[in-house]
């Protein structure tokens, strides 16, 4: 992997920080050359992660920051993403039922489910306060979730 | 994210324009419900300007749809690009309310 095969940003307590990082990645996928189903699914994964650390894992306000790293490999585009919120596991996120009809339907809860559908590995370890290996040490000492996703290049 | 009512064949059509993620939702969502469900008309949604789509996006149309049927109306949506659709299908939400190819195609399944 070349350096130019990755990019970092640090993301701030605010929803439209999502879009902002968006940016930012994009001429990287570009760059790779993926395609339009690649991208799209990268971002609705990119998008749904971020969202759910924003609106339920920080403090509303707070100071606290979500790192992400992305990274193109020759088979997949790869995500990391840490956040020093609440703990939370998101491969362990128990799926909605399925849909079966309009009166029944559960109405939200589809983002996490949909990220499990489009990776083809999801990964969570809460890091320790100061545990080897941590790509960033957000607040001074405070532990961290860390998702490691992986979407498939496809046609 | 941009939104426009029309009325085509005795139906109600509304066109998205732009990004269904959190701004765009955030954007659209009252004026999308307050359009439609009062109104409670058959519904067609023209996806064909949605360049991107998210959860939330689904769970505005999901909430919208679900007014319109106790009201005994539908809505379908139709004309999604191939990545849209890959959202759409992979939440399985094309399995509760249609998505058509095109509007003639939406038409055709709101009279029947």
């Amino acid at each position: 992997m070349r350096a130019d095969d990755v990019v970092w940003t640090v993301l701030e307590n605010d929803l439209a920080a999502i879009e902002r990082a968006r940016l930012e990645v994009r001429p990287l996928l570009a760059y790779g050359g993926l395609s339009a189903k690649t991208i799209n699914r990268f971002e609705v994964v990119f998008e749904e992660l971020i969202y759910n650390v924003i609106r339920y894992g920080f403090t509303p306000g707070s100071d606290q920051k979500i790192l992400a790293r992305v990274a193109l490999t020759p088979d997949a585009v790869e995500l990391l993403l840490e956040d020093d919120g609440l703990a939370f596991d998101p491969t362990a996120h128990p799926a909605p039922p399925p849909f079966e009809s309009l009166e029944t339907a559960q109405i939200g809860g589809l983002g996490i489910p949909t990220v499990r559908r489009f990776s083809r590995r999801f990964d969570y370890a809460r890091a320790p306060a100061d545990g080897e290996g941590r790509e960033h040490v957000g607040r001074a000492f405070a532990p961290v979730n860390r998702v490691t996703v992986a979407i498939a290049m496809i046609a | 994210m941009n939104i426009d009512f029309s009325d085509v064949d005795g139906l109600k059509k509304v066109a998205l324009d732009g990004r269904l993620d959190t701004a765009g939702v955030g954007a659209v969502e009252l004026r999308f419900s307050a359009g439609v469900i009062p109104a409670g008309e058959n519904t067609m949604v023209d996806m064909s300007r949605v360049e991107f789509m998210t959860s939330l996006g689904v769970r505005m149309l999901l909430s919208t749809a679900r007014s319109l049927s106790v009201k005994g109306k539908k809505l379908v949506m139709f004309g999604a690009n191939p990545a849209v659709t890959d959202t759409i299908e992979t939440m399985g939400f094309a399995d509760i309310v249609p998505l058509c190819t095109d509007e003639a195609d939406a038409i055709a399944l709101l009279k029947a």
